[in-house]
């Protein structure tokens, strides 16, 4: 790329040269040298834009090369800059959705913990209900029984309150 | 200079496409992010909801341990109670206990076992002599009437009955008479006999004061003045005899028939303490220089001021034996040991 650039600058700048100098050389041919000097001149120019013509047309291939160099380059720019930008926008949401489904998995380990917790509890009160339904049919037992002591106690105090 | 810029124009165009819809992208894109809110809001009312049925059950859980707590407490209280009222019924039994043996005297026979209690008690008061027992009944299989060698028509001696039996203790029982079946002697009861709650025979409904003297299923006294049969069964009768007449009921002295009350004859008891021991008594008498015999008022004195709640008169007279261990304690007014058709028996 370096040296063709540095070639087609190059010979741009022999070619501006050669105009320039032909608008100069014209003044001088005419003051100077008459027809025959003006006729060869332009001989010169002709053969100068031949030249100038056949070395833009070599060129137009290249142009062409260069161009669709530069713009595969820029698609290619263009596709690599889209794509990291589309798969860290993705990879954002992934990790965002990660990160709210890790929070939510934690809550919900939690509460499943929290649940477990409150069946233990369920089940201790409930074995204390039991237990204490048990002890209160125990104590009716027990209430019946000393109803029955009771009686036995005042029939006995009344049998003693009649010894002889 | 024109050309360059259509050139860049064209060059530039996809890019211009990408950035407009890269600039859109992240809107779009966020469109894929979960919709952590209303999950967060769902979630937020879900641990609300357990938090406040966690406060529920610590609730519940302290008012069922607070309740259990008072209910130990009440239990052990009742424990406590129920245990002070057994250990005063025990005490009030023993002093009752003191209070009888006291008026008793010393047992000159005791014996006891998982059946039976027996305590044996010699009567001496100004004018006769006797035997007491006294007797509590655990097991009241082990009060028995006997029928003379278990069979109707015959009789034998009180000491025969419980030797035969394997008896402990043994009394004289019911009154009864001889009559003569196919030319021989045939001992007929008077009344009616239970044995193991069957009438032995027929219920005889025998008219006057003739009254029914033995135990229930639960060894209580049971007895009285009854006309028929449905009377004896409704004091569900386990043993029993009959003779006359009733001396105390219900802690009451009852009145006793003339021909009865002021007669010195050998007496045999069958009583009740308001405690459910058992008093069996024999009185000597007709033996001037040992017993003359009591006559029932006397006795009945004498019962009341032992304590004695129920009492029953059996047959005395001749019949009135107290045998304990296979050996006559008292003497029999014949001088010798009187046949008889029932004995009343206390298995040890």
């Amino acid at each position: 790329m370096g040296r063709i650039g540095g070639r087609i600058s190059k010979e741009n700048r022999e070619f501006d040269g050669y105009k320039k100098r032909d608008k100069r050389n014209r003044g001088k041919i005419k003051m100077s040298f008459g027809t025959n000097l003006h006729m060869k001149n332009t001989e010169e120019l002709k053969s100068a834009r031949a030249r100038k013509t056949s070395s833009s047309k070599s060129l137009g291939p290249l142009y062409i090369v260069l161009f669709l160099l530069v713009w595969a380059g820029l698609v290619y720019g263009g596709f690599y800059y889209s794509k990291q930008y589309f798969d860290q926008e993705i990879k954002n949401i992934q990790q965002t959705n990660a990160m709210n489904i890790q929070e939510i998995k934690d809550r919900m380990d939690s509460l499943t913990n929290e649940l477990i917790a409150l069946k233990g509890d369920l089940s201790n009160t409930d074995e204390t209900i039991s237990s204490s339904s048990s002890i209160q049919k125990e104590l009716n037992a027990k209430i019946e029984l000393l109803d029955k002591q009771l009686k036995n106690l005042e029939k006995s105090l009344q049998i003693l309150k009649e010894a002889p | 200079m024109r050309k360059l810029f259509v050139l860049a124009l064209l060059v530039l165009a996809p890019f211009l496409g990408i950035w407009i819809a890269c600039s859109n992208f992240t809107g779009y894109a966020h469109a894929l992010s979960m919709p952590v809110e209303k999950v967060n809001l769902s979630l937020y009312a879900l641990e609300e909801s357990v938090n406040i049925i966690e406060r529920e059950m610590n609730n519940v859980k302290t008012q069922a341990e607070n309740q259990k707590n008072q209910y130990e407490v009440h239990d052990e209280s009742l424990s406590n109670l129920t245990k002070q009222a057994t250990q005063y019924k025990q005490m009030s039994d023993q002093i009752y206990e003191e209070r009888i043996l006291t008026m008793l005297g010393e047992p000159i026979k005791v014996h006891s076992s998982r059946k039976v209690e027996i305590k044996v008690f010699k009567l001496e008061e100004l004018g006769y002599r006797g035997y007491i027992a006294k007797v509590k009944l655990f097991d009241p299989k082990a009060f028995k009437v006997v029928l003379a060698k278990d069979t109707l028509g015959e009789k034998e001696t009180t000491l025969e009955a419980v030797k035969r039996t394997g008896a402990l203790l043994g009394i004289n029982g019911g009154g009864f008479y001889t009559e003569m079946r196919n030319g021989k002697p045939y001992m007929v009861h008077i009344g009616n006999v239970v044995i193991n709650g069957k009438l032995i025979t027929p219920f005889n409904g025998y008219p006057g004061n003739l009254c029914f003297a033995g135990i229930n299923k639960s060894g209580r006294v049971i007895g009285g003045v009854l006309s028929t049969e449905k009377e004896l069964m409704a004091l569900n009768p386990w043993q029993g005899v009959s003779f006359i007449p009733v001396l105390i009921k219900g802690g009451v002295s009852q009145p006793i028939p003339a021909e009865w009350a002021k007669t010195k004859q050998p007496r045999t008891i069958l009583g009740e303490y308001a405690n459910g021991d058992l008093i069996m008594i024999v009185v000597d008498g007709r033996q001037a220089d040992w017993s003359s015999g009591v006559t029932l008022e006397r006795l009945i004195e004498k019962l009341v001021e032992l304590g004695v709640k129920e009492a029953y008169n059996l047959d005395g007279g001749g019949s009135s034996t107290f045998v304990y261990d296979q050996e006559v304690l008292n003497k029999p007014s014949d001088g010798k040991l009187r046949p008889v058709v029932t004995n009343i028996v206390i298995m040890p």
